[in-house]
């Protein structure tokens, strides 16, 4: 007869660098059961949203996540963009899609980096940041500063991209992907990685599905879904590009496919940098949109971004919703901590798997309502009452 | 007591922790320890437990769930300890100001040695904050307080 | 066994560390739009309020003048800026600048507080 014992990995540990807490219930070495308590990094800023205006809201949107940053800002200024019904300039579309594959290479090597790091390998860890820094530069260089980057508003971008500008994008992007391509040899030869990533997180397509899975970690199980194919936006429809997936359903199937849409990315850049549209870049639009509700959707890097919005006919808006990708994400997470009958978790792997995801907890935390059953009719939440609440606490 | 307060200033250990911030400040926090800007250099190594530290550098606003567990780790360092705090989120609050579970900045919860502006700060203006703390420790000659008081903001 | 060849061959590269902040700061990148700390200019001021419309994060308060020059006038609590530059976007008359000076430590949080 065997004893379960549980082990908390919490708040403050060593491999997050998030707080996130969860618990495991191990026996032996195998993982059997895993809960996952969120929650830590809630700050109301949905609430928060209804008490500023428009233009108030553009740099709190930009802060629902530091890395992720340009997709939220797109996701926002699309969302009011479509109450107003009215076009943006060609141009102003193509500059959103080169800062948006910026973000996204500068998010993808700072994964594989930090999954170095997890599974020990510190030296591609060094290596990889040591590279990482061409593509910050760029982005200060074009926005600012090297995170948030403060381009975007409703109506267009604020700042344009001057020549000396695209020739330095140019050069950074040759370097880029010269690097990028050696890396994807190590991650796809060097032995160790390979012994701590094939085999290990393990999710089947049908699971997947069932679980909502979203992003690479959907298309390394072989499902071919992605926001900018499906349902374009912002000059997506006119840039060719690949949907990557892969079939190992692993860990070393998520490596690849992160790898490989870095190497897209890339291209994708190049080609707006030549087809760039000439224009202005921001069209003037009045300080309340008009009443009525919209609903806007945007590929982050981690995966698929959904905000609605409702408005009222003030310059405030009424209620804001957000769903990050990692919400979806973590359901799937679950499953792949669970041990069964012909896939065992030993406790090694829980690191792995947890970055394997992607895991952006600061996007996702918002508040659930529940329902009483005795009451049995739902309420909600003033701002006094809230107020009230966490002061007593 | 001078050969201690040198060797205290040459090898400040460092931990990290996130209070609900957009990880905008975390991830210059780490580009600092990177090659090309090298927080290690004065010393500096990223631990894995407060027992083990002697600054504490803390990221985002503190919400009601973490100011629990943000005093806990506070008063698992062992003295003499320093707090750095990154992020215009940290020291008042930013962005999430009149939030209804945000407390206005991190030196309601517990004492800040110094400060670091920005949002997010560069890597180098962390590593202008970590040297200027490291200066402030060379002039007072002294550990600095040893007991936990309540600063009120 | 790719990332040995890579480490032997960086034995003969220049190092990658910026020796920042006691020698090297030339070499630190510091582009022309760098969003670092404000700098504010009274005499062009108008007192219109479009900064305190525009500032997410309450940084901007709207006080009286003394010179009565103009109805109001605002003061910056640095410590709260997000450093988004709407408030010199806004500005009609361009009194609101931002500088490339990123260097901002400090002891004390009342110093942050631009007149």
């Amino acid at each position: 007869m065997s004893s379960s014992f549980s082990i908390i990995v919490g708040p403050q540990h060593p491999a997050l660098k998030e707080p996130e807490s969860f618990k495991f219930t191990v026996d032996g070495e195998n993982v059997v059961k895993a809960e996952v308590r969120i929650g830590y990094a809630h700050k109301g800023i949905e609430k928060l949203a209804e008490t500023k205006n428009y233009i108030q809201n553009i740099p709190l949107m930009e802060r629902i996540c530091g890395i992720c940053n340009v997709a939220h800002t797109i996701c926002y200024c699309q969302n009011v963009e479509y109450l107003y019904e009215k076009e943006i300039p060609r141009r102003a579309e193509y500059i959103r899609v080169v800062i948006e594959e910026l973000n996204r290479i500068h998010s993808h090597l700072l994964w594989i980096g930090v999954l170095g790091h997890e599974v020990g390998f510190d030296t591609l860890f060094m290596y990889l940041w040591r590279d990482r820094e061409v593509v910050m530069d760029l982005i200060e260089l074009l926005t600012g500063n090297r995170v948030s980057t403060a381009l975007m508003t409703i109506g267009g971008v604020r700042r344009d991209i001057t020549s000396e500008i695209a020739q330095k994008l140019r050069k950074g992007m040759d370097i880029l992907e010269e690097r990028t391509r050696y890396y994807k040899k190590v991650v796809t030869d060097e032995r160790s990685l390979l012994q701590r990533a094939v085999g290990v997180g393990r999710l089947t397509p049908a699971e997947a599905i069932k679980h909502s899975a979203v992003g690479p970690t959907l298309r390394a199980s072989g499902i071919r879904s992605d926001v900018r194919s499906d349902d374009p936006y912002a000059a997506h429809d006119e840039i060719p590009f690949n949907v990557i997936t892969h079939g190992s359903c692993d860990m070393f199937g998520r490596v690849v496919v992160r790898v490989d849409e870095t190497i897209e990315a890339i291209n994708q850049v190049r080609y707006c940098l030549d087809q760039m549209p000439d224009g202005p870049i921001r069209t003037r639009l009045p300080n309340t949109p008009p009443r009525g509700e919209s609903v806007s959707r945007v590929e982050a890097p981690r995966g698929e971004d959904i905000h609605y919005v409702k408005s009222n006919g003030t310059d405030k808006p009424e209620r804001y919703k957000v769903r990050a990708p990692t919400l979806g994400n973590l359901s799937a997470l679950v499953e792949m901590l669970t041990s069964k009958e012909d896939y065992q978790v030993h406790i090694a792997d829980i690191p792995v798997v947890l970055a394997g995801i992607d895991p952006c907890m600061c996007c996702m935390d918002r508040t659930a309502r529940f329902v009483e059953p005795s009451r049995e009719k739902e309420w909600i939440w003033t701002w006094e009452q809230l107020k009230k609440y966490t002061e007593r606490m | 007591m001078g050969l201690v307060n040198w060797a205290r200033r040459k090898s400040p250990w460092l931990v990290h922790f996130n209070t609900g911030g957009c990880n905008a400040c975390d991830i210059e926090v780490l580009a600092a320890l990177m090659p090309r800007y090298d927080l290690e250099r004065f010393g500096a190594i990223l631990k894995g437990s407060p027992r083990h530290a002697d600054v504490l550098v803390v990221t985002g606003p503190v919400n009601m769930q973490n100011r629990d567990r943000i005093i806990r780790i506070y008063e698992q360092m062992p003295s003499p300890k320093f707090v750095v705090s990154v992020g215009n989120c940290c020291n008042s609050s930013g962005v999430y100001r009149g939030a209804y579970n945000v407390y206005p900045g991190l030196d309601s919860v517990i004492p800040v040695d110094a400060y670091v502006y920005g949002c997010p700060p560069k890597p180098e203006a962390i590593i202008h904050g970590v040297a200027a703390l490291l200066s402030k420790i060379k002039e007072a000659g002294q550990p600095p307080k040893e007991t936990t008081q309540e600063v009120t903001a | 066994m790719s990332m040995t060849p890579e480490v032997y061959r960086n034995l003969f590269k220049k190092r990658a560390t910026i020796l920042y902040p006691f020698k090297e700061r030339e070499l630190v990148p510091v582009p022309k739009g760098l969003r670092g700390k404000l700098a504010f200019n009274l005499e062009r001021c108008i007192g219109c309020s479009m900064c305190f419309r525009s500032c997410p994060s309450e940084t901007v308060e709207m006080i009286d003048d003394e010179t009565k020059k103009r109805p109001k006038r605002p003061i910056f609590y640095l410590d709260r800026c997000t450093f988004c530059a709407q408030c010199e976007e806004v500005c009609p008359t361009r009194a609101i600048e931002m500088t490339l000076n990123f260097e901002l430590a400090g002891f004390d949080r009342k110093q942050t507080l631009l007149k």
